[in-house]
């Protein structure tokens, strides 16, 4: 096909007008021959024939003349774009610049777009890198934390061990004590040792409980509970500590129901935490426990007319080991934290309201079903036989834990013999009989566990009760009839062998 | 006597600084926002040199690198010198080092060249380790940590380039 003249002239208007052509001519030495006019709209001017073209164009410098030069797009001197081509012909060079700013801009528009894209991608991998690091980081953290965690509570349960078992024999010889000394000054003495190898056992429990909970070693254990006869042993062991400060301890208990599912001990636990800041943050005026129970919620309100709390107090109390300055009262700074967290474990929760000087009402939310009334044990029938028909066989290591328990034992006149270990327990239960078997769970040669093992395997029927400083019983301790935590509250010990030898 | 110009190319992956260590040479300016190079960008500035020769430096800033172009070597005709620019902060503008370099001499044989460590203030994230330096010393590669943001280094390479530009002549 050939173009008509005017198509031809159509086209070279067009294009004119589009690419704004330039030119210009230099020779072999770079130097300028001739030029269009037109070089002015790509900032080039002032030009005179036989000047250095390098010193005016700088993409001719390093230039040879030999070869064509072709430049797509080049940022002229005006700001425009524009494509460079030479053409090497008769020892001239032939220059030609054409406006490449529709091009220039459509690659600029879609390079930037990719760049940035590319740039973004990249910034997210790297993130996400860094995250996967920080992850593991994090992962590693955590089981040095967990790791920690554990020592922890070994070093808790360790050293709760040897706290309690001295304890045992401190408070067990002040019973035994009281009852040989007759005038009062020493009884008050007594009373305040007593009083004080029980606060600091009650310290080390907490630090305990807390470790445990930590650690996820502690477990609830329901039974069906008499409510009323559980707020009765509460309130009578906290009126000591309120009749001691001049307050009013008051309870008022609205439950229908008469057992209620609960884990009695951990539930006591929490009442008594709470009241016993109540008493301890309250001057004068009275502490109320009021327990209700609505849609198997077990409510207990502990309300004192105490110093109360501002809002930042109220804000830390949950904070393990934290205690308020501006109280100087003795504790660990754990008991609001444990209580929270049991009652977490219960599926509970609890409640403050509290103002500076007027007060502070603790509401616990506790679980709790109603239970089949005839499901609770209830005390067992008075023994039936004397108690020196009874003969116990005590297996323990610690000489003055033994001591006290054989004094104790034979005070209330059983028969009592003694091992050291579990080797010796099983060499005695060979030739002679028992009636109950009371023995320590941590025992060199033979431990308690491995001692009860073989006697139930060997076909030994007599039951077997544990004492132990931890509470970390197992499985295996499912073939015991019972077991005690150190130190010994005798008065449990007593109720136990009674309700054991009724049985029996 | 005419000056002598001297043509030198910034070659390297796109984003890597090469604009910005331009404009840092030329006008002692640096800008945070990335603005990508399209085609080539011609600056120039003029240098004493140590034996106070002045020298014209002709700087192409080529287009980078990138997933839709690749080096445009038709920029590079006729260049004295060329720096290639590495972003130490980006792996893959690290790993890109020997092809890009082995590119640019297939079109300038064998004309000098730096390597410029760029983006050398961003300490907390430098992924240039010492594998890398030991892949550039092993090659015998000139090269300087250059910052375009605080100017290190920056100056004193280009003068470098030009020193051995005109050794090579």
């Amino acid at each position: 096909m050939t173009l008509t003249q005017s198509q031809t002239q159509k086209l070279k208007a067009l294009m004119l007008a589009s690419h704004k052509p330039a030119f210009f001519v230099v020779n072999k030495n770079m130097e300028l021959l001739e030029w269009s006019e037109d070089l002015e709209l790509y900032g080039f001017s002032g030009l005179t024939i036989g000047a250095d073209a390098t010193d005016i164009f700088d993409f001719l410098v390093g230039y040879d003349g030999e070869q064509e030069l072709e430049l797509p797009i080049v940022s002229m001197p005006s700001g425009v774009h524009a494509s460079v081509s030479t053409v090497v012909e008769g020892g001239q060079i032939n220059i030609l610049i054409l406006d490449a700013s529709h091009d220039f801009e459509q690659q600029y528009l879609l390079q930037q777009k990719a760049n940035d894209a590319q740039l973004y991608n990249m910034r997210m991998q790297k993130l996400m890198r860094e995250l996967v690091e920080a992850q593991k980081l994090l992962e590693h953290k955590n089981q040095q934390l967990a790791e920690s965690a554990r020592l922890q509570s070994r070093f808790m349960s360790g050293v709760s061990h040897e706290f309690r078992t001295p304890l045992t024999s401190l408070i067990g010889f002040t019973d035994v004590l009281h009852d040989k000394i007759s005038d009062q000054d020493s009884e008050e003495q007594l009373a305040i040792i007593k009083g004080s190898a029980k606060y600091m056992l009650s310290l080390v429990e907490n630090l305990l409980d807390h470790g445990r909970l930590d650690s996820s070693g502690l477990s609830l254990q329901f039974a069906s509970v008499d409510i009323r006869e559980l707020i009765t042993i509460i309130i009578k062991m906290l009126k000591p500590l309120t009749y001691s400060k001049g307050l009013q301890l008051v309870e008022k208990v609205d439950v229908p129901s008469k057992c209620l599912m609960i884990d009695p001990i951990r539930v006591q636990q929490c009442i008594i935490n709470v009241a016993n800041n109540a008493i301890k943050f309250t001057e004068s005026g009275q502490v109320a426990i009021n327990v209700s129970w609505q849609e198997n919620f077990l409510i207990v309100d502990v309300v004192d007319s105490g110093i109360g709390m501002t809002s930042e107090e109220l804000g830390s109390l949950f904070t393990a080991f934290w205690q308020s300055e501006k109280h100087n009262q003795p504790g660990t700074g754990l008991g609001m934290t444990i209580t929270k967290r049991l009652l977490e474990m219960m599926g509970g929760d609890l409640s403050i309201d509290s103002q500076p000087g007027h007060g502070t009402t603790v509401t616990l939310n506790i679980p709790a079903n109603s239970a089949e009334e005839n499901n609770v044990v209830e005390n067992m029938p008075f023994i039936q036989r004397a108690n020196d028909q009874y003969h116990i066989l005590l297996v323990e290591d610690d000489e003055d834990i033994a001591d006290l328990l054989i004094l104790k034992l034979s005070s209330w006149g059983y028969q009592v013999s003694h091992c050291v270990n579990g080797h010796e327990c099983i060499k005695w239960i060979g030739p002679n009989q028992a009636d109950l078997i009371l023995m320590d769970l941590s025992m060199p040669v033979l431990n308690g566990e491995d001692t009860l093992k073989y006697l139930r395997e060997t076909g030994c029927e007599t039951p077997v009760y544990i004492m132990s400083a931890k509470l970390l019983l197992d499985e295996s301790m499912m073939d015991a009839q019972g077991y005690f935590l150190k130190p010994i509250d005798f008065e449990q010990l007593s109720q136990t062998l009674h309700e054991a030898f009724a049985i029996v | 006597m005419p000056l002598i110009k001297k043509k030198i190319c910034m070659i390297g992956d796109f984003a890597v600084g090469k604009t910005s260590l331009t404009q840092q040479f030329i006008n002692q300016v640096f800008s945070e926002q990335y603005l990508t190079t399209i085609g080539v960008k011609i600056d120039t500035k003029t240098i004493e040199l140590a034996d106070g020769q002045a020298c014209k430096a002709v700087v192409w800033d080529v287009a980078g690198r990138d997933s839709l172009t690749p080096l445009q070597t038709s920029y590079l005709m006729g260049a004295a010198a060329f720096m290639l620019v590495v972003d130490v902060t980006r792996r893959d503008s690290i790993d890109s080092m020997k092809f890009l370099i082995d590119s640019a001499i297939q079109k300038l044989s064998d004309v000098p060249f730096i390597v410029l460590l760029n983006k050398w203030d961003m300490t907390d994230e430098i992924v240039f380790n010492n594998e890398d330096q030991d892949f550039v010393n092993k090659n015998r590669w000139q090269f300087v940590y250059t910052s375009a943001k605080t100017g290190e280094n920056v100056e004193s390479a280009f003068i470098q380039l030009m020193e051995s530009t005109m050794k090579s002549n």
